[in-house]
């Protein structure tokens, strides 16, 4: 099957992620690495590029508020 | 992207409608030369960008890329035939699958496009001329329902469709492989990058995940500063980076701004250069012309010249003609009259020049007063006679100069007469032999001018006059648009410089703060939580982007060196490295450049990497293109073309490739090579005779398509 633009874009964070730099600051800070991965799906979902002004905002409110919430629902 | 089918009619070689279907996959049109294959390469961009690549209008055989509105496209046969008052329809209608065009996010909604375009003759005695033209109609297929697209939306539309910096792969004439690329620019190549890559993307995550750090921040500080977390210094500190951040985003703004101006200048900069492209034999022209038309002008005004201004000194002369005893014997007159002045000249009373002068004589003779003495002159006295005596003293004076001057003149015109007469004759023929050959060099000039004309290929002066026109407002405007790069340049530079010390003092400002929060930090709001994971993402999305460039030309390195070997089977002596000089090939062993390669080896380089663009572009954007080539092997031997062949079709999803070097494969060397190169459809197209009987030149021939595969 054809590698999709989310599969490429997906492997190369994976791929910075699996760097010891990183992989250092996720230990140390005890990072979640699900949420690292499913907040990175949430950014996807508005990709592309050009976004105007209103755009990026909407898309930094999902961004965000995705992780925020998930922090408010396990507090 | 796929394109269906092709519909031409009456277009240059192809006489009535002619219809070529194509598959995904390498489709093959092979043809021998003047067959046909590079007026159907023209057929396409004439439809999509309004050029053929042509030597119409060229006093040599050397083709370019020519602005298709001054050239006749029917087909010889056609303007030949018709009756006068007739019209010729020319049409070409292409049929692509290609994404849809009104959503970017969409990628995947494939949606049928017809690109078609019409012109219209009508033959009047001498020449064709336009009766009608459509221009480009595009016809698409959205939720069952067809549209047209607007006029103005056309040109987004096609840009859309086949991205600007990616066109030049697409469509490849293999006859200006030179002119394919060039990176030695680094913006080009980057903006050949942002049209295959999802680079792009990675600066839109970018500004997505820091306007979610600031709001964050933001978000936490304001809890701080209600609970009264905060001492007045780190308020401060609070307020400076808030502060400094706004200057961040409005000189970010102005950098995108500045930005985008270059690139947008840069745009028209390349649509005028190749508008000119077009005009540009109207600028040689004119200065050509330029050029004869001040020389025939001079040549005239000396002509003017040589027949009025000399015209009468010679007639004076020419009736003197054969005069030289008369004029000879007026040597005796002329030496009485200069005895007698001699003879006046030598009076025993000359006129002494320090006594009082004739106006002062004449005003004592009126007054009866002498002024040298101061005593009255009475009238008849001796006094005055002596006076009276006196002013007649200079009256002789004056008519001897006078009588002087004449001789002189005289004197002087008769031996020029005497001394010109004789040459007369001489002198009229030679006038006569300069005139004769500056109206020899005033015809030529003109004719010269005439055939500057005849070629150009348009029959007024104004339809030059207009082209060179046009061609100096566009060098023009491309030389106040380079300058306007110039300077937007700089602004960016400057701007770029502030914003690098603006993020600098940012950061030392954050860790300031980061230092005083994690003090009070608990973790125990979801906010402070939140905030540890989302400058995770904006540290590595900044390494992404970093790192995704770098990554993108090792991969382009890597493609691109994978098709160069197979192109050239395996036996390529180097590999492709892409430096910021340009793209060059490396020794295998030394690691040094290597010249001098030969041309199989420079085309398999060069096709490499524009196909590696192209794969790229499929692989990371989803988004495939066709390849265009017309003549791509035209420089390979018999095995390179077989083994490129074989290859270049495990390259893409569709290829449509023309070329002569088909034709040397025959029987069972071609069904194999139809079968090891997978060949979808392979067309041969011959250049026939109309009336079999009839002469063998180009009204009586027409393209006839043959589908094999």
């Amino acid at each position: 099957m054809m590698k999709t633009l989310d599969d490429s874009l997906r492997e190369e964070f994976y791929q910075i992620l699996e760097q010891d730099e990183f992989k250092t600051k996720i230990e140390l800070r005890q990072l979640d690495i699900d949420l690292i991965k499913t907040s990175f799906e949430r950014l996807l979902e508005n990709k592309y590029k050009n976004l105007n002004e209103d755009e990026l905002n909407e898309s930094r409110q999902q961004f965000q508020n995705f992780i925020i919430n998930h922090f408010k629902e396990n507090i | 992207m796929i394109i269906k089918d092709v519909k031409i009619k009456n277009f240059f070689c192809y006489v009535e409608e002619n219809k070529f279907e194509f598959e995904e996959g390498l489709n093959i049109i092979s043809a021998r030369n003047g067959g046909g294959k590079s007026q159907l390469f023209n057929a396409f961009y004439w439809v999509f960008f309004n050029k053929v690549y042509t030597n119409y209008g060229e006093n040599n055989t050397k083709k370019k890329w020519k602005n298709a509105d001054d050239i006749i496209l029917c087909p010889d046969f056609k303007k030949y035939s018709v009756n006068i008052d007739d019209e010729i329809e020319t049409s070409v209608e292409i049929s692509i699958l290609a994404p849809n065009f009104r959503d970017d996010n969409a990628i995947e909604d494939i949606i049928p496009y017809k690109f078609r375009k019409i012109i219209v003759y009508e033959k009047t005695k001498d020449f064709l001329k336009i009766s009608y033209s459509t221009g480009l109609q595009v016809e698409y297929v959205l939720n069952n329902e067809t549209h047209f697209a607007e006029s103005f939306e056309i040109e987004s539309l096609l840009n859309k469709i086949f991205p600007t910096s990616l066109r030049k792969f697409i469509w490849y004439q293999g006859e200006t492989m030179d002119d394919l690329y060039d990176f030695s620019n680094d913006r080009t190549l980057r903006e050949a990058i942002n049209g295959i890559s999802y680079y792009p993307i990675y600066d839109t995550l970018g500004k997505v995940v820091k306007l979610s750090e600031k709001n964050v921040n933001d978000l936490i500080w304001k809890k701080q500063r209600k609970e009264n977390k905060l001492s007045k210094e780190q308020n401060e500190i609070i307020d400076q980076i808030q502060k400094t951040e706004r200057d961040v985003e409005s000189k970010n703004k102005q950098k995108t701004a500045y930005e985008s101006e270059v690139q947008n200048i840069e745009e028209k900069i390349v649509n005028i250069e190749t508008k000119l492209q077009g005009f540009d034999h109207f600028i040689k022209f004119k200065s050509e012309m330029i050029e004869l038309e001040g020389k025939l002008e001079q040549t005239k005004e000396r002509l003017d010249f040589l027949e009025h201004s000399t015209k009468d000194d010679l007639i004076k002369k020419w009736m003197l003609n054969d005069c030289e005893d008369l004029i000879n014997s007026s040597q005796k007159n002329l030496e009485i009259l200069n005895k007698e002045i001699q003879k006046i000249n030598e009076s025993d009373n000359p006129v002494p020049i320090t006594l009082p002068g004739p106006e002062y004589v004449e005003q004592m003779l009126k007054d009866n007063m002498c002024y040298i003495c101061e005593r009255p002159v009475e009238k008849d006295s001796n006094a005055y006679e002596a006076l009276k005596r006196r002013m007649s003293d200079f009256e002789i004076n004056l008519q001897n100069r006078i009588l002087n001057d004449n001789y002189t003149e005289l004197n002087r015109y008769r031996r020029r007469l005497i001394s010109d007469l004789p040459k007369i004759n001489e002198e009229i023929k030679d006038v006569e032999k300069r005139k004769q050959l500056l109206i020899k060099k005033r015809n030529f000039l003109q004719k010269k001018i005439n055939n500057l004309y005849s070629e150009i290929g348009t029959e007024n002066k104004n339809q030059l006059d207009d082209g060179a026109h046009t061609a100096k407002n566009l060098t023009n405007q491309l030389k106040t648009l380079r300058q306007e790069v110039k300077s937007k340049t700089r602004y960016f530079q400057d701007t770029l410089n502030n914003l690098n010390n603006l993020e600098g003092h940012l950061r030392n400002l954050k860790i300031k703060s980061d230092s005083f929060i994690k003090s009070t930090d608990d973790l125990s709001t979801a906010e402070n939580r939140a905030k540890v994971y989302i400058n995770l993402f904006v540290e590595t999305i900044s390494v992404l982007k970093e790192k995704a460039y770098d990554n993108l030309i090792n991969e382009l390195e890597k493609e691109s060196n994978r098709l160069y070997s197979l192109y050239l089977n395996g036996k390529e002596q180097g590999r492709i490295k892409f430096t910021s000089i340009g793209i060059r090939v490396l020794d295998n062993v030394t690691g040094k450049f290597l010249d001098s390669l030969n041309t199989g080896e420079e085309v398999a380089e060069k096709l490499a990497v524009a196909n590696s663009f192209l794969s790229l572009s499929a692989i990371k954007m989803n988004k495939s293109y066709p390849l265009i080539a017309d003549a791509p092997t035209s420089d390979l031997d018999a095995d390179n073309t077989y083994n490129l062949t074989c290859n270049i079709s495990k390259s893409f999803d569709q290829m449509i490739i023309m070329s002569k070097d088909y034709s040397q494969f025959e029987g069972d060397e071609l069904t194999d090579l139809i079968k090891n190169a997978n060949i979808s459809s392979f067309y041969d197209v011959t250049n026939v005779l109309i009336d079999p009987e009839g002469e063998n030149t180009r009204t009586n021939k027409k393209s006839l398509i043959n589908r094999i595969k």
